[in-house]
């Protein structure tokens, strides 16, 4: 070998052993800055949302809010209970109807500044630093409601502030609305009815402080990330529009026992579809991911990624709903045997095969006053052969025919997508096989869906319900009580709507158990208003690297994960 | 041809008012509209939205509204806090006449989804980047399909032929919603060479430029393969020949010139496809472009982006298939506008 030869080797061996410290130098770097790459699906939902307080609508949307501003009062993840969040404690008057919140008096608005790369404290024009008060909270709540705004959410909190409804319709003004600052970090809210579950409102994403002088200065576009400002455990670092979001670690925010300091330096969001999600997951690449349900099983069947994999409640409820104004879905006996002859296990272990969990009852299962899996194990409907075709029998005769073929012709209708195609049917084949009936199925639109069944609901309809806070009352009262816009079903009935009435406004949480309980055996199980057919759960792999916390509540609290060792 | 090309931009003006006439009322025919939800809003709010976005005047007032603020420059004197109800294309400051006036031109409206952000921004921040990877991927597919026709062509039933077109047929039945995953797998989680979705360098263009043009190379080295072979049996080739030309000559100087005026034919249509997004593309490698507004702006109802995003698609293509008219004429003699 020849010196020039051994040279130019020695050369190469000098380049990757250059490189490899380079690599090194970034590895430390990369593991000194703990920053969690995980996806969020946008895609079907709105593109990209406004992340915006009083607009933002979709789970996506409010998953990023929740990190970047903090409510009043705080929902667990593990428990749906309701803890103190801005407001450090609170009372509530003798009548129930004047909550007073004491809040936290260290909190400062901030923005991420892109040339110093450092989050930083908002201050005002004579240069001091701007804490968040109650008169924000004052300005988000009423830009909420302002009927200009035009709000999505603004309904759910305006009838627990007095005049809410009627300033969001126009009919009152601003100063009227039943809320008002004590003193800087003193917040009276009155509410113009009596109601257990309105804590859990105030901390909602729609009643948060919001910076009114920000809005001022920058008009529509304060909502990207370099006029933002902020006062949560995170700040916005970035915004890449259908691309990436990361938001990063505000070192001002305080840290309380609910919301703690983050471990984390930042969080990547990246837009991704989860197919794509799930691909750069198993690159290596992203820590978090939402896998597609086809890839369940083999998740399953895998190892090291059945130990990666976690499936926890979300807050959405899906079911069949019958129109009791069309035939022969006015008849008890017909809804029942259409009910019974689900096999909703099927469904969701031979179907959809994603983890989903069959549905007894309506509501969403842990939330408060609901009733729970352990403490009703036999609430409810599920598949049972036999009975549908007794009350089939029931039913025709009841209706005076002789055979189910003399029947009307039946139609189940729902949006168009391949999911609810696939569900449907699977159902319309487990109706022919257990009462022999062919069930048309009718696709339609999805948009065009919503405004069908608002009007006119075909005989059987999919509909599905996500609550807006995990109350009970969000499921039984505001979608199924009779006079709900929400109920497509038509159904009325008088001991339902006086026990929703009466759980509403109960105090005591354990009479509220049992009303709901008796509540959904009426809905599911003695009217067969409508049909549960499961509940959703929320997907994810998580890389072993993480330590994190198990939410059952859809949104993910980042700031109490971390990277293990 | 000057007269040629003013004749079609004028022509261009009247195709884009008809296609924004249809659109419009089209997407107003059908049920639902931009506040329809799975949980629908309270009437109020919905009542509320409506007036913010003028949706409840006369659909012919709404019509007028909308391509005036389109069509109608307008002089501002004072300064316009940012919103998305007054977003302008074209902003030219015009200092003579005070320090906050402006001219402005060509507000495309708010999004209705999206509710911070108007059609321009949404035209600003994702058209480049399906302009990037559209015109990547016409690449890709030109230098793929026109070579594997003319080699097709000129081996005419061998094995080349025959492997060709193989590929070819290979390119047009397997769409990319197979071959996208199938390159992310291989060269993403597996061999670690490349990025598997996201934007931003050029090494993010690869992967997709390569899986969407190839789908098109297909339908291009078909095209070229076919009127190459029918060119060569035109009178003109054999008196070339016959005047004692190489067959190198031949095919470059007279054969192969001829033979792109289907290819040039198709590449109108294809460049405004391509370069004003690919939604399945986009969604499979997770790039920012404008390909998803098309298809969500429908189910969502967005009029303002409906309407944007059709008369961006009628300008390109009626733009695309003028310029490949003027080519026709560089190509082939016989064709002269007047």
């Amino acid at each position: 070998m020849n010196s020039a030869r051994r040279s130019l080797r020695l050369i190469g061996l000098l380049m990757v052993f250059a490189m490899l410290a380079v690599l090194a130098v970034s590895g430390v770097g990369a593991q000194d800055a703990k920053i969690l790459v995980t996806g969020l699906n946008m895609v079907g939902a709105d593109p990209d949302n406004s992340l915006d307080p009083s607009l933002s609508s979709t789970v996506q949307s409010i998953q990023i809010l929740d990190e970047l501003y903090i409510g009043l009062t705080h929902l667990n993840e593990i428990t749906a209970a309701v803890e103190p969040g801005m407001a450090t404690d609170w009372t509530i008057s003798e009548d129930g109807l004047v909550y007073t919140f004491n809040i936290l008096q260290n909190v400062p608005w901030v923005r991420f500044n892109a040339e110093s790369g450092a989050v930083e404290e908002v201050t005002d024009e004579s240069g001091a630093v701007r804490y968040v008060t109650a008169n924000d909270f004052i300005y988000g709540i009423t830009r909420t409601l302002d009927p200009v705004t035009g709000g999505d959410y603004a309904y759910v909190l305006a009838p627990y502030i007095v005049n809410g409804v009627e300033f969001n319709a126009g009919e009152a003004a601003a100063e009227d609305l039943g809320i008002r600052a004590v003193d800087d970090y003193t917040l009276e809210i009155t509410s113009p009815e009596a109601v257990g579950f309105a804590i859990n409102i105030y901390g909602l994403w729609m009643a948060r402080a919001q910076a009114s002088w920000m809005l001022d200065e920058f008009g529509d576009t304060w909502v990207e990330a370099e006029n933002r400002q902020t006062y949560g455990p995170f700040a916005m670092k970035s915004w890449n529009h259908d691309q990436d979001i990361t938001i990063v670690k505000n070192p001002f925010w305080p840290g309380t026992e609910a919301v703690p300091q983050p471990a984390l330096d930042e969080v990547v969001f990246r837009l991704l579809d989860d197919t794509a999600q799930f691909a750069e997951y198993q690159a290596g690449t992203m820590q978090a991911a939402v896998p597609p349900s086809a890839e369940i099983d083999r998740i399953k069947a895998d190892a090291a990624l059945s130990e990666q994999y976690y499936a926890g409640f979300d807050s959405c409820s899906l079911y069949y709903g019958f129109n009791w104004e069309k035939a022969p879905f006015d008849n008890v006996n017909i809804r029942k045997a259409f009910s019974l002859a689900i096999d909703r296990e099927s469904v969701v272990n031979d179907v959809t095969r994603d983890g989903r969990i069959a549905s007894r009852w309506y509501s969403r299962p842990g939330i408060t006053g609901a009733p729970t899996l352990e403490n009703n194990p036999d609430l409810g409907v599920s598949f049972d052969a036999a009975g549908a075709q007794a009350a089939l029998e029931a039913g025709l005769a009841d209706l005076g025919l002789s055979s189910a073929a003399e029947l009307p012709t039946i139609t189940l209708g729902f949006g168009d997508t391949e999911y609810n195609n696939l569900v449907a049917q699977a159902v319309q084949q487990m109706w022919a096989e257990t009462l022999g009936i062919e069930v048309q199925l009718s696709a339609m639109e999805t948009t065009t869906y919503f405004d069908v069944i608002e009007v006119d609901a075909p005989q059987i309809f999919r509909a599905a319900w996500c609550m807006d806070y995990p109350d009970a009352n969000n499921f039984l009262y505001e979608t199924t009580r009779s006079d709900s816009p929400n109920n497509y079903t038509n159904w009325s009935n008088a001991e339902f709507d006086a026990l929703v009435d009466e759980a509403r406004v109960s105090t005591d949480q354990a009479a509220r158990a049992e009303m709901y309980a008796r509540a959904e055996e009426i809905l599911v199980a003695e009217d067969y208003a409508l049909a549960p057919i499961f509940w959703y759960v929320t997907r994810q792999v998580v890389s072993p690297d993480v330590t994190r916390t198990f939410s059952s509540i859809g949104l993910e609290r980042y700031e109490k994960w971390d990277f293990a060792g | 041809m000057a007269q040629f090309i003013t004749r079609r931009i004028l022509w261009m003006f009247v195709v884009l008012i008809v296609v924004s006439v249809i659109t419009f009322f089209l997407m107003r025919a059908v049920p639902g509209g931009p506040f329809s939800r799975e949980k629908p809003l309270p009437p109020q709010v919905i009542e509320n939205l409506n007036k913010k976005y003028r949706l409840d005047e006369p659909m012919l007032n709404q019509y007028l509204g909308y391509m005036g603020d389109i069509l109608v420059p307008k002089v501002t004197t004072e300064r316009i806090r940012p919103n998305v109800l007054e977003d302008y294309l074209i902003n030219i400051p015009l200092p003579f006449m005070g320090e906050e006036t402006y001219f402005r031109w060509m507000n495309f409206g708010p999004s209705y989804k999206a509710r911070s952000r108007s059609v321009n921004d949404i035209f600003e921040e994702h058209l480049p980047v399906s302009f990037q990877l559209g015109v990547v991927a016409l690449g890709v597919a030109l230098l793929i399909g026109i070579p594997l026709g003319i080699v097709s062509a000129l081996k005419r039933n061998t094995v080349y032929d025959y492997a060709g077109m193989g590929v070819a047929i290979m390119g047009v039945s397997v769409p990319v919603i197979i071959t996208g995953p199938l390159l992310q797998y291989l060269f993403g989680v597996q061999l670690h060479l490349l990025p598997i979705t996201g934007w931003g360098t050029p090494a993010h263009a690869i992967l997709p430029s390569f899986a969407l043009g190839f789908t098109y190379s297909a339908l291009i080295a078909r095209l070229m393969r076919a009127s190459l072979l029918q060119v060569l049996n035109e009178d003109y080739i054999r008196t070339a020949r016959a005047k004692g030309l190489s067959e190198r000559m031949v095919i470059i100087a007279h054969a192969l010139k001829n033979s792109m005026i289907p290819v040039v034919t198709v590449i109108g249509p294809l460049f405004a496809l391509l370069v004003t997004g690919t939604f399945v593309t986009e969604t499979i490698f997770g790039i920012p472009g404008l390909g998803r507004y098309f298809v969500t702006s429908i189910t969502g109802r967005d009029y303002s982006v409906i309407m944007g995003t059709i008369l961006l698609y009628a300008l390109v293509l009626v733009i695309s298939n003028m310029l490949v008219d003027i080519v026709y004429g560089w190509l082939d003699p016989r064709i002269r506008y007047t």
